[in-house]
């Protein structure tokens, strides 16, 4: 196999495996970087004392389930004997160490795979905090939220909320901006928030304008110099030349020329010397970019000859054209002079105004105090966001001077840290990673391992920061240098895929690196895989967007590579979710099953809608649109008329009400007073469990009972409803559905599961999603199309490193909601734009790289005038593409739109049969359970706020009575209870008697204690009798049930009867002692009865009943 | 046992004389177990085994867990006078934990207190339990540890202070008392379940042994299990599968004790629980009600605030605090566990949604008592909850503004009752348990006077809402012959078959997690719980082998697959044989609640057609415009009127704002009167003052409606827009032909075929030849003229005006009112009628004016007609249904993938 012979980039594969030296690796598209990765942990582990002193870095939890699945799967192997193929034999030899090293140190790694450290960046952080509660002062792990957004809103709320209390100032400003709108400044604080990691730290330092300005000249002045630079020193003076002419013939003395006139030498980088570029921009180029302007006229300064006073000047204006055009031609061969020339033109003002910096500065308090109010949110809900864990985390590892010393914490010392996909890294992972390896320094047996593919980097709408890859490699991190290795081969992809690659992108990607513009250029691969018989690249080019043939082309690929190697693996890729969804359409009319993940929203399906509703009208009883949908819907199915007549004609009163009126079912027809009384019935016995069960379980019971399930007939729909039901249990509390909203939210975000008839042949997903996979195929579809918009922020920022190493922030405002623009903003979005669409340049890489054999390219761009002329949506990643693809669309006919298809008006209603009945279930009975263990019914009394204390007396006094009965009554003697007091009030304080009851109570029970010991009576009781017991526990098998009693005293006395005495602690106040003693004889009959059944049981002594009052005292018995 | 005799050596466990439960029960000894289950599931052993043997009635053995004997004997110590401290409760030990914590330095600012003082409270008790040496921990700690011991300082002195004792200090005190000569050793004492003992157990067990008591150890013999592995697909599928087989295991044998065991039964709780109750329950499953009387029981439940008759109690409770937010009094008004909960249930849900549509997203008691007394339908049809309501108020007024947990007890309990909770409807067997609980709960409650301060109502509920948080509530139903409980409360018990699910290399061996506030290294070297790895991996271990001897059929099962990534078994069942899931299970499919219910043909019907609309329909113009966009959500709309309930708004939105604007303009013109006004010579002061006034009135009236949403800050800042807005938009009234302002939000009756609308124009002007222009006020960003030489007049507002209008019309007007994009738009008649619109010029259908207001006529008519028949159909487009709310009762989707479908088969 090819793959075994050496390859050209061998050397560098070789040191990155150096234990000893810190790396920073690019490594293209199928350079095999998991595989280094993997056998660089292998060989770290064989250098360190615990396993945990490895930490690898991942991008997402699933990437970490593989590596950590690869080392353990290696270390499982190394047992094995050494495998012949060279690659596979390198991870070997380097598991084979770390194993011996495993077992010299006792690890166990195999049986205690947890140790190996392979995180995401989110699980370090979480680890981070936990073991660090106080620094991180979280306290303790808080729940983190998938979805937020409820706490980003209420925490903005709150902050314009303190317009009327302490952030009048601020907000005074800062909404009449936006036209008062509150809820839209809400709304765009909300959005800002889960991106506090960015600008916070800006805010919240000194915020000095004159900092801020000095960015904003400082982005002028470098953009001047650049656009110097450019400028080709040998056209100079005829540039010099024409420019005063053009300056002499403008009378406008704000022309943008006009400064001209005077010039002895082409501008510089100052500040004064900008609105002479400007005057050159206008000369030299057309509206709208770098394109040379091709003829002047006199609005630039070159009046036509015939307009010329005399024939001298007529010969001098016609030389002048004649020389413009001489010089536009040279200008041709320097495009880069044109660009920077051209970006002259969008430069921000050097400076703010007072208005916008009044503006800026509000802005800034707002957004400060927001992220404060989100803090206590998170507090009030011990529930806290991503950003937040990272935050703290951070906060917990220390200040750059005094780092936390995570050993102590940590139990072990983080020797070497591995990061994957580093150019996706975000600056607050970059900052985490400066803090864990503060002091680290070259040599000290320390290593930092970066790996990563900055063409690879998609994730700037996350925060993902390329330059910082770039810069990282330049400059290390810390006082920690690292080497830079470049790998080149790609195992992945056929060589004429490769080779196309490699042309195409050489062209898309932008020629030099700019880390702060973002800008990544090329960098080659080396193709290991032989090339096939066919090109590898085909572009399926239409002239409009048409999304129905693009999914029919979808089909047939499918199909024609399924045909010829029914192993194969197909995947679409989209830039969006819903690029993919006509294909997905598609896909499944023809029968092909396939794999995706979170691409069709359940919501839209009718089934969930039905099911939302139908849990709408079980919840609110006056929710009319739900609960005309519960009569509407396919298990029941009223028809209009009958559906109008049920719920009232223009009538706003719930429903349910009048689904029990015989008015009502009179009105109706003969079908749907059946059908009516169907439902109903099953709804009656519904709300008879409300609130009964766990809400799912409930909604679905009677969804089953209504016959929801008889009227699916799709498996999609089947697992619709599965998955709606597991939702509902999710986000429901206590049996309701506290807030409608955010179910409804999270309904939104529910996808359709994945086909479990597909094998993963055929798999649909986004590009982003695809990172890090591949496939035999590849289609990508939908490139024409236009991606869709958010909504502005309210702050623009951007952090950018100067020309000169300083780093200045760029702030603006978002523009007043009256006015047509805001030149800060502009400029920065200006800026934003063009990082995307290298961005987008890179995705294209991305979804590109990930074919093996074939790559199907299919887009629209719309016909120009004239063949040839095709133009794609300029936002559209065909744009991009273009200088690859454009040939193929050379030879489009220009058409005509088709015209929209007619949607159908008016269909049937569907439904269950009248008549339909459930199917009984025919199942094997199973046994009835056990039944319950009954406690002595004492225990069962109602409640009694008030007799709290009394109960606690009656407890107290019961222990005391045993433990008299055990002493023996003649051990104690009245005088002795009046000592036991402070005893008494401990014992009752600790059963939970209040302070202020406490005296009173134990008085309580002291005179129940002395009463008894007064009492001959009672020392009768306590006496030494035979067989005697206090608190005496017994079990009972009675009626198929065991059930427990406590008997208070019982013995033998002289004459051979068992006594059965049970003590009762109430007070009686008033009079008439007698009647009170009978009634309570009566009340506690029964149970003392029940007490004299068990002695039958266990002997055959004569049994007496006694009931003893210590507090009256007083006493009763009977024989039973 | 010569070694157990010998007090000097150190007591070993496996060196204890082994006794049988019977051997003991019939000594006499007592029994002490590791944890509550297994001492319940001996004496559940205990009984069935004599009842079996024909016993009757027989004494209880004493078996209890080790913390309560230790809390029997500390009592024994209370009662003697050896002792006045008071143990402290849970509840009580943490919110001393956390007021220590709060008034700390380095607590002072933690974003989670209260977790800390859990946090801190597990510290407290590994220190006394494994004696770790605070001079240790301060040399090893770090930040962590020193803030740690800085609280115990406190806790300690806030302990001695209050005369109170850690639970966890029980044991050493016994000890010492048992040093001291002060307690009484028992004779004999059995120890089960032990896997291993802290150091303060050993040392307790060790003095006990030199006082002579006879110490045991509890051992069954192992039940000759042979274990088996199952992996499945993911958690479901396994869930499945054990739910399936303990079906079939029970089936076999109803008396059967079958047990299934999971390392993280919180989180798999509720899959397990809708499994079981699938699989188990079909029936009952299939008609609502699954989980009553069911043949398996949970060892854990969730916590007792999430129980739906306690936390509606708390959320009640915390309506007599003043204001609460929309969604929690509308759970009050639905809820069923108050007074007409069953019988009021849809009239309070009435009153839920009129509150609703006062858009308010706080309301007061006070609101609430009067929409109770006087929403316009009706007290009467609420009585019970509003009386119920009534009494509650009157209560609230005299509760104290800030008083002790033991008081406030009091009066929970009568706010509750005064309410009627819990509820109508008799109790079943849950609920009846959970009120207990409840109760129970309010007497700890009430027992927190002195770690709680004297405080207002919204303080204590909160603590209260937190103590039912943490307190989970397992209601239970006898001891069912299914038990699904925790990896480790499965320790020591026996089972006929045992199921243990989850074991995948992710969760067992568990990570080690080391407890943040104790020096890590100081937890491995002595070995503490969780400390390290290797400390996991050896008691996982030791559990697993336990437990594989634990019932005479083992099955340990894990899945391949979380999320996305894949899992192993875990490494400690690499012993345990493979065996395949169909070797265990039933041949039969697991029963599905879902086949009472089997897919049936579905009829159509067709039903385009609703009976014809009566005359009166409310609706105007929106009514029309309904029925040109789609006919069907006219029906839904206006005639079935499936219109959701409101959604409170929490500043003002467009609607609010719009509507300011359209009154403030009313009020202007009611000043202005017209043209003239603007250009009289002293028009600018006089326009100006006329404007101020306007504003002022308009948001006047706003706030009268709203106080809560217009402020005085934001009142101040919307004069000022306002204003501008205002003498903006009077500038390009200025550049119109001269009128004169005849209507403003003039109601006005309209008769179409039998159709009587009530219609109002925001404005009526009357030019100088007599003719009219109406004019619709739009403050919306996608304010513009709709199609009105179409067929359909989707937008039919100023057509129907001037339709409707007694004066010929010259024009139809709508003033775009966004601020930034102020504009006239429309059609006029004739030139200069507004600034920048051209008169009708005609199309190829209508050719000039008095066409285009026949077409409006001859097209409102045809709509009213259509509407009189009751045509219904259904007509999706983009416009139409990108705003409608009636989707699912115009049962689109539906017809969408059905024809989506027919096209798959066609
Ligand atoms: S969703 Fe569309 S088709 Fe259905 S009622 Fe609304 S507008 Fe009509």
């Amino acid at each position: 196999m090819s793959v075994d012979t050496p390859v050209s980039d061998a050397d560098a594969r070789r040191r990155a495996l150096e234990p000893g030296g810190s790396f920073i690796v690019q490594a293209p598209a199928g350079s095999g970087k998991t595989e280094l990765l993997t056998q660089r942990c292998l060989c770290l582990l064989a250098t360190v004392e615990y396993p945990e002193e490895v930490l690898a870095i991942t991008f997402t939890r699933k990437a970490a389930g593989e590596m950590r699945e690869r080392i353990l799967s290696a270390l499982h192997a190394a047992s094995a004997p050494c495998p012949d193929e060279a690659h596979r034999a390198v991870t070997w030899r380097l598991a084979r160490a770390a194993a011996d090293r495993d077992r010299a140190r006792g690890w166990n790694l195999l049986a205690t795979p947890g140790r190996l450290r392979v995180q995401t960046i989110d699980g370090l952080c979480a680890t981070l905090t936990r073991q660090l509660p106080v620094l991180s002062a979280l306290g303790a792990a808080p729940t983190v939220l998938e979805a937020p957004e409820p706490h980003y809103e209420a925490a903005a709320r709150r902050a314009v909320a303190a317009l009327e209390t302490d952030l009048a100032a601020a907000l005074e400003v800062l909404l009449p901006h936006l036209e008062n709108d509150v809820e839209r400044l809400v709304r765009l604080i909300a959005g800002l928030l889960p991106r506090r990691e960015q600008w916070l730290h800006h805010l919240l330092g000194a915020y000095p304008r004159e900092a801020l300005e000095a960015a904003l000249r400082n982005t002028v002045t470098d953009q001047l110099e650049r656009a110097a630079t450019a400028c080709p020193s040998a056209l100079a003076p005829e540039l010099l030349r024409l420019a005063r002419f053009a300056a002499a013939h403008v009378d406008d003395p704000a022309h943008p020329l006009a400064g001209w006139a005077a010039a002895e030498r082409l501008p510089g980088a100052g500040l004064a010397e900008r609105a002479r570029w400007l005057g050159l921009a206008e000369l030299l180029l057309t509206r709208g970019g770098p394109n040379l302007r091709k003829r002047v006229d006199a609005r630039q300064g070159f009046p036509a000859p015939s307009q010329a006073a005399d024939a001298q000047d007529k010969v001098l204006f016609k030389q002048a054209k004649a020389d413009f055009a001489a010089l536009a031609a040279a200008l041709g061969g320097h495009p880069d002079f044109l660009a920077e020339l051209d970006e002259c033109r969008y430069l921000p003002p050097p400076h703010y105004e007072d208005a916008q910096w009044a503006v800026l500065q509000a802005l800034g308090e707002v957004l400060v105090r927001a992220a404060a109010e989100l803090q206590l949110v998170f507090a009030e809900h011990a529930e806290v966001d991503f950003v937040e864990v990272h935050l703290r985390a951070l906060q917990a590892l220390g200040g750059e001077d005094d780092p936390t010393d995570l050993a102590l914490a940590l139990d072990y010392r983080l020797r070497h840290i591995l990061v994957d996909e580093f150019q996706d890294t975000s600056s607050g992972l970059y900052r985490l990673l400066c803090r864990l390896t503060a002091g680290w320094q070259p040599g000290d047996g320390r290593t930092l391992f970066l790996v990563g593919d900055p063409m690879q980097s998609i994730y700037g709408f996350r925060e993902a920061e390329v330059g910082l890859f770039l810069e990282t490699r330049a400059r290390g991190i810390g006082d920690l240098h690292l080497e830079p290795l470049a790998l080149e081969v790609n195992f992945r992809s056929q060589a004429n895929l490769v080779a196309w690659v490699h042309r195409a992108f050489a062209a898309v990607l932008p020629a030099t690196a700019d880390p702060a513009a973002g800008a990544v250029p090329y960098s080659p691969s080396v193709p290991v895989r032989a090339a096939e018989a066919e090109a590898g690249v085909d572009v399926v080019a239409a002239a409009l967007r048409d999304d129905a043939a693009e999914a029919e082309r979808i089909v047939g690929v499918v199909r024609e590579t399924l045909a010829r190697d029914p192993r194969a693996s197909v995947a679409v890729l989209g830039r969006n979710r819903s690029h993919l969804l006509p294909g997905a359409r598609a896909l499944k009319a023809a029968g092909i099953s396939f794999q995706a993940v979170e691409l069709e929203p359940l919501a839209e399906l009718s089934v969930v809608q039905d099911l939302r509703s139908l849990t709408r009208a079980l919840l609110h009883g006056a929710d009319r649109p739900a609960g005309c949908n519960v009569l509407r819907a396919p298990w029941c199915g009223l028809a209009l008329p009958d559906l109008l007549a049920t719920v009232g004609e223009g009538c706003d009163e719930p429903v349910w009400p009048r689904l029990a009126e015989p008015a009502v079912a009179a009105a109706l027809s003969t079908d749907g007073r059946r059908r009516l009384a169907r439902v109903r019935r099953v709804l009656a016995d519904a709300l008879a469990w409300r609130r009964r069960l766990p809400l799912c379980r409930w909604v679905e019971g009677v969804w089953i009972a209504l016959g929801g399930p008889a009227t699916l007939d799709r498996a999609i729909e089947r697992e619709a409803a599965a998955a709606y039901f597991e939702l509902l249990g999710r986000e429901s509390h206590a049996g309701d559905l506290p807030d409608l909203q955010a179910f409804d939210r999270a309904l939104a975000r529910l996808y359709a599961p994945p086909d479990p008839a597909a094998d993963g042949r055929v798999q649909l997903m986004t590009m982003h999603k695809a990172k890090g996979l591949e496939f035999d195929v590849v289609i990508l579809p939908g490139l024409g199309r236009r991606p869709r918009q958010d909504e502005l922020p309210l702050l623009d920022w951007q952090e950018r490193p100067g020309r000169h190493g300083d780093i200045g922030l760029l702030l603006a405002p978002i523009r007043p909601t009256r006015d047509a623009a805001e030149p800060i903003q502009a400029y920065l979005r200006r800026l934003g734009a063009a990082r995307s669409r290298l961005e987008d340049g890179r995705l294209l890489y991305v979804a590109a790289t990930r074919a093996r054999r074939r790559l199907y390219l299919l887009g629209h761009a719309a016909a120009g005038a004239g063949p040839g002329r095709a133009q794609p949506d300029a936002q559209s990643l065909l744009a991009r593409l273009w200088p690859a693809v454009e040939t193929a669309f050379a030879a489009l006919p220009a058409a005509a739109p088709a015209p929209a298809p007619a949607a159908p008006a008016g269909w049937p209603l569907r439904r269950l049969p009248a008549d339909w009945a459930p199917t009984a279930l025919d199942l094997r009975p199973l046994g009835t359970p056990t039944a319950p263990t009954v406690q002595d019914v004492e225990e069962q009394i109602p409640f009694d706020w008030a007799g709290q204390t009394a109960r606690h007396v009656g407890t107290l006094v019961h222990r005391w009575l045993e433990r008299f009965a055990r002493d023996g009554a003649a051990r104690w003697s009245p005088a002795q209870v009046d000592a036991l007091q402070p005893r008494l009030e401990a014992a009752l304080r600790i059963l939970g008697v209040g302070d202020e009851h406490l005296p009173e109570a134990a008085a309580r029970c002291t005179r129940a204690l002395r009463n008894v010991l007064n009492d001959p009576r009672g020392r009768w009781i306590l006496g030494d009798h035979p067989e005697h017991r206090a608190e005496y526990a017994l079990t009972a098998w009675q009626d198929g049930r065991v059930r427990h009693y406590v008997i208070d005293r019982t013995f033998v006395d002289a004459d051979g009867t068992r006594w059965v005495i049970d003590y009762k602690t109430g007070q009686h106040l008033g009079g008439d002692v007698e009647a009170f003693l009978d009634r309570e004889q009566e009340r506690y009959r029964a149970q003392l009865e029940t007490y004299a059944t068990l002695w039958r049981e266990l002997e055959r002594r004569p049994v007496r009943l006694g009931l003893y009052f210590p507090l009256l005292p007083a006493w009763r018995d009977w024989s039973p | 046992m010569p070694s157990s005799a010998d007090p000097t050596t150190p007591l070993d466990s496996s060196a204890l004389e082994n006794v049988s439960l019977d051997a003991a029960c019939e000594r006499g000894a007592t029994i002490l177990t590791v944890n509550k289950r297994l001492a319940r599931q001996l004496l559940g052993r205990r009984e069935q085994a004599l009842a079996a043997r024909g016993g009757r009635v027989w004494e209880t053995p004493k078996v209890l867990p080790w913390a309560a004997w230790l809390v029997q004997a500390y009592q024994a110590l209370v009662d003697d006078g050896h002792h006045r401290r008071h143990p402290l409760s849970a509840t009580q030990e943490r919110l001393l934990w956390e007021a220590v914590i709060e008034r700390s330095q380095a607590g002072g600012t933690l974003l989670r207190s209260d977790a800390a003082a859990t946090a801190a409270v597990t510290a407290h008790r590994l220190l006394l339990e494994w004696g770790l040496e605070r001079r240790q921990l301060l040399v090893e700690g770090a930040t962590e540890t020193r803030a740690f011991l800085g609280w115990l300082d406190d806790f300690e002195r806030r302990c001695a202070a209050g005369g109170w004792l850690s639970a966890a200090a029980l044991g050493q005190q016994v000890e010492r008392a048992l040093g001291d000569g002060a307690w009484a050793p028992p004779a004999q004492l059995v120890l089960a379940g032990f896997d291993e003992w802290t150091p303060q157990q050993r040392s307790l067990l060790e003095r006990l042994r030199a006082a002579g008591t006879r110490l045991a150890r509890l051992t069954e013999p192992a039940a000759g299990a042979a274990p088996r592995r199952l992996a499945f697909d993911d958690a479901a599928a396994e869930t499945d599968a054990a739910a399936r087989w303990a079906r079939a295991r029970l089936a076999r044998n109803p008396t059967a004790r079958i047990g299934i065991a999971v390392p993280d039964l919180r989180e798999r709780r509720a899959l397990l629980g809708d499994r079981l109750c699938r699989v188990l329950q079909p029936e009952q499953f299939a008609a609502g009600r699954a989980g009553e009387q069911a043949p398996f029981g949970f060892s854990l439940g969730p916590p007792l605030a999430e129980h739906p008759l306690v936390g509606d109690a708390l959320a009640a409770l915390d309506l007599a605090a003043g204001e609460r937010s929309w969604l929690e009094v509308g759970r009050f008004l639905r809820s069923p566990f108050f007074a007409g909960g069953t019988d009021e249930w849809a009239a309070c849900s009435a009153l839920d949604r009129q509150l609703r549509a006062a858009r308010r997203p706080a309301i007061s008691a006070e609101r609430l008592a009067g929409a109770f007394r006087q929403g316009p339908s009706g007290a009467g049809r609420c009585p019970r909850r509003a009386a119920a309501f009534a009494r509650f108020r009157r209560l609230v007024a005299g509760l104290p503004r800030r008083a002790a947990p033991s008081d406030w007890a009091g009066h929970f309990d009568s706010l509750l009752t005064a309410l009627g909770w819990p509820g109508d409807r008799p109790l079943d067997s849950a609920e009846f348990q959970a009120v207990r609980r409840f109760r129970d709960l309010l007497t700890e409650f009430a027992g927190l006077d002195r770690v709680v301060n004297r405080q207002g109502l919204s303080g204590v509920v909160a603590v209260l809402r937190r103590m039912a948080a943490e307190a989970l509530f397992q209601p239970e139903d006898g001891t069912p012959p299914i038990e699904v409980l925790g990896l480790l409360e499965a320790d020591g018990l026996r089972f006929d078959h045992l199921w243990i699910m989850g074991l995948d290399d992710e969760r067992w061996p568990p990570p080690a997690a080391p407890h943040p506030l104790l020096p890590a290294a100081l937890q491995r070297r002595l070995g503490l719980p969780h400390a390290s790895a290797e400390r996991e991996r050896d008691y996982a271990g030791r559990l697993l082998e336990r437990l594989g001897a634990a019932a005479p059929e083992i099955v340990a099962s894990h899945a391949r697959r979380a999320a996305d990534r894949a899992l192993r078994p875990s490494p400690l069942l690499s012993g345990w044989p493979e065996a395949k899931a169909a070797e265990l299970l039933p041949p039969e499919p697991a029963p599905d609640p879902w086949s009472v219910a089997p897919p049936a043909p579905l009829d159509a019907v067709p039903d385009a057609a609703a009976p014809p609309t009566p005359r009166e329909l409310r609706g105007g113009a929106h009514l029309l415009s309904a029925q040109a966009l789609c006919p069907f959500s006219a029906v839904a709309g206006y005639r079935l009127r499936a219109i959701e309930p409101e959604t409170p708004c929490e500043a003002p939105d467009g609607r609010i704002r719009g509507d300011i604007v359209h009154l403030a303009l009313a009020e202007l013109w009611g000043r202005l009167g017209g043209l003239e006004a603007l250009r009289a010579a002293d028009a600018d002061t006089a326009v100006a003052t006329a404007v101020r006034v306007s504003v002022e009135r308009a948001l006047a009236e706003a706030s009268r409606q709203r106080p809560d949403l217009y402020r005085p800050r934001l009142l101040a800042l919307e004069r000022a827009r306002l204003v501008d807005l205002l003498l903006a938009w009077l500038s390009l009234e200025a550049e119109r032909a001269p009128f004169l302002v005849e209507h403003r939000e003039t109601r006005q009756d309209l008769e179409l075929v039998g159709l009587h609308l009530r219609i109002r124009a925001d404005r009526v002007d009357r030019l100088a030849d007599g003719r009219c222009v109406v004019i619709d006020y739009k403050t919306g960003a996608r304010a513009g003229p709709g199609d009105w030489t179409g067929a359909r007049l989707t937008e039919p507002q100023l057509p129907l005006y001037a339709v409707a209008s007694e004066r010929p019309v010259a024009g139809a007007l709508i003033a775009r009112l966004k601020a930034g994009s102020l504009a006239w738009l429309g059609m006029t008649a004739v030139d200069g009628i507004a600034p920048g619109i051209e008169p009708f010029a005609g199309t190829d259908e209508l050719a000039d004016w008095p066409a285009l207001l026949a077409h409006w006529r001859e097209r409102l008519t045809a709509l009213a007609a259509e509407l009189r028949q009751g045509v219904a159909v259904a007509t999706p487009g983009l416009d139409a249904c990108r705003y409608c709310a009636f989707p699912p009762l115009c049962r689109k989707a539906e017809a969408e993938t059905s024809a989506g479908a027919a096209a798959d088969v066609g």
